[in-house]
């Protein structure tokens, strides 16, 4: 087990980490955004009570809807003002005529949206009393499908390291084989099993995955919070809850120390196996 | 303790007959010679032995074991049941005589207490005892082939075989490798040796098996090499 060969398998195995870190980021970035999402139906005044009720029940039982919550024309003033940050003043210029009453209906996930809202503007529930709709499929499709891209890029990035960790692994007990080769045949006229010989180079390509990730593991965890801080201070200062949006070291770890060290040490003895099988005649 | 039934060896890449219907029965505690011209089949017959080649066709038993029979992962049991010489000694160039006696009981799983009251026990049977700390490098070729020898027997295994033992060693040498082969027959080891050294085999005095051609043309007790027919 050379020096070159444990400093490749903790790069390859650190790079592997910290796109895990960033794309479990990303993603709670994302869903946070997109938490949030519903679409917003305002409903036309002359719908009574009776109708409304009538048609709130319709909603509900679209499969894709999960809740359906009424607001009264105050509080869908008070949201306005509040996320919207809208003059208080505008709606009282704009008079209570303004003021509708409201739906917001959440949805079982945003890939939904677009049948939903074209649903909802269907002519039967038009005239069931909907006036009109408010979404943001676009964006919210967007952000969807940006995040399935990171995803799939991630997943890529880290299958090509761990391919490439393999490929190191599996070297290394090749030579470690080649140099040792004497040795083997001579264990083999005196009776060694299979078991016996193969056992210190399945322990050698096992004890390479698990160094090279405790080292890879051990910089993350070293580093990552204080990482974490220094993007929230230098990019995203104005955004609010920054922190909150994005996964911090602590409720990282418990997951990704013991994945780390489990994938580390299975590449290695999944590598060093490969190896014996192909190089080693036993 | 050894028998070959129709034993028939081709060699697939070439075609070489190596063996051909050989049929030989070595009794527990025997000391047999293997003889015969170069390419007379000698080292494969030891090689089938020890399950490094395979036969074509017959049977061979050792110890009334079906041999041609064992699966891939029994052979290192089979292995276990016969010490290995070879002419060109096969020592770990790395451990030290004493390491590389005890490395064959480790092999095997012996425990310590195991090792280190039979190493030095068979290192003064070979005559190795003020050698147990030196390297293979500062050993002359006999004291490497003593070795080797200490090695093979540690495990007391019944059948002892050897290929050229002395083919690396001056006379007097090979002579003195011949007196601890028969020492080791002496406690009961069957032995069996592949030589081409004549002289010796007139010597001692022991069953000769010739081979010429892939085929077993003599079988003689307490026969010399060069009784008629000679061929050298
Ligand atoms: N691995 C092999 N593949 C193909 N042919 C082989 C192989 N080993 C030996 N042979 C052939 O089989 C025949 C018998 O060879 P073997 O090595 O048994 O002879 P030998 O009696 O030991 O000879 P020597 O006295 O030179 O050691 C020879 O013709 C040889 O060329
Ligand atoms: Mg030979």
């Amino acid at each position: 087990m050379s020096l070159t060969s444990v400093v490749i398998v903790s790069a390859c195995l650190l790079i592997i980490i910290l796109m895990y870190c960033v794309t479990m980021n990303i993603n709670s970035m994302l869903s946070d955004v997109m938490a949030d999402f519903r679409i917003a139906v305002f409903i036309d005044d002359r719908v009574s009570a009776n109708e409304l009720s009538q048609l709130r029940g319709i909603i509900l039982e679209h499969p894709e809807v999960t809740s359906v919550i009424y607001l009264t024309p105050e509080e869908n003033r008070d949201i306005w003002i509040e996320e919207r940050g809208i003059n208080p003043r505008l709606y009282e210029l704009l008079g209570p005529g303004m003021l509708r009453r409201r739906l917001d209906i959440y949805i079982v996930s945003v890939e939904s949206v677009s049948g939903v809202a074209a649903w909802l503007e269907s002519p039967e529930l038009r005239q069931m009393g909907i006036s009109n709709i408010n979404h943001a499929s676009e964006v919210v499709e967007q952000l969807d499908s940006i995040g399935r891209a990171i995803n799939s890029a991630s997943i890529a990035i880290i299958a090509v390291l761990a391919v490439l960790s393999v490929v190191i692994i599996t070297n290394t007990i090749r030579l470690t084989i080649d140099g040792r080769k004497n040795e083997i045949s001579i264990m083999k006229y005196i009776g060694a099993t299979n078991q016996f010989i193969r056992g210190p180079f399945v322990m050698e390509g096992m004890l390479l995955g698990l160094t090279g990730s405790t080292i890879a593991i051990t910089l993350v965890v070293l580093f990552y919070d204080g990482l974490l801080n220094l993007i929230i201070d230098t990019f995203l200062v104005n955004v609010p809850r920054a922190g909150d949006m994005l996964v911090s070291g602590n409720s990282l770890f418990p997951v990704l120390i013991p994945a780390g060290l489990l994938i580390g040490g299975l590449l290695g003895t999944f590598s060093s196996i490969a190896t014996i099988r192909r190089y080693l005649d036993v | 303790m050894v028998e070959f039934r129709d034993a028939t060896k081709i060699y697939k890449d070439n075609g070489t007959i190596a063996l051909q219907n050989v049929n030989l029965f070595i009794e527990q505690g025997e000391f047999s010679f293997i003889v015969g011209h170069s390419g007379s089949g000698k080292s494969t017959l030891i090689k089938l032995l020890f399950r490094e080649e395979e036969l074509t066709d017959g049977q061979i038993f050792v110890d009334n074991i079906n041999i041609t029979k064992l699966k891939k992962r029994e052979v290192p049991y089979l292995r276990r049941r016969m010490g290995i010489v070879f002419q060109d000694f096969r020592l770990l160039p790395n451990k030290t005589v004493y390491e590389n006696v005890a490395f064959a009981m480790e092999v095997v799983e012996s425990s310590h207490r195991q090792i280190r009251r039979d190493v030095p026990m068979v290192l003064s049977m070979v005559g190795l005892s003020s050698k147990a700390k030196a390297y293979p490098k500062q050993l002359s070729g006999g004291e490497q082939q003593r070795t080797a020898l200490a090695r093979a027997i540690v495990n007391k295994p019944p059948l002892l075989i050897a290929d050229e033992p002395t083919g690396n060693l001056d006379p007097d040498t090979a002579w003195e490798i011949m007196q601890v082969l028969e020492d080791i027959n002496n406690i009961g080891t069957t032995v069996l040796i592949a030589t081409h050294a004549w002289d010796i085999v007139d010597n001692m005095q022991k069953r000769v098996i010739r081979f010429q051609h892939g085929n077993l043309v003599r079988d003689d007790e307490e026969s010399g090499y060069s009784d008629e027919d000679p061929v050298y």
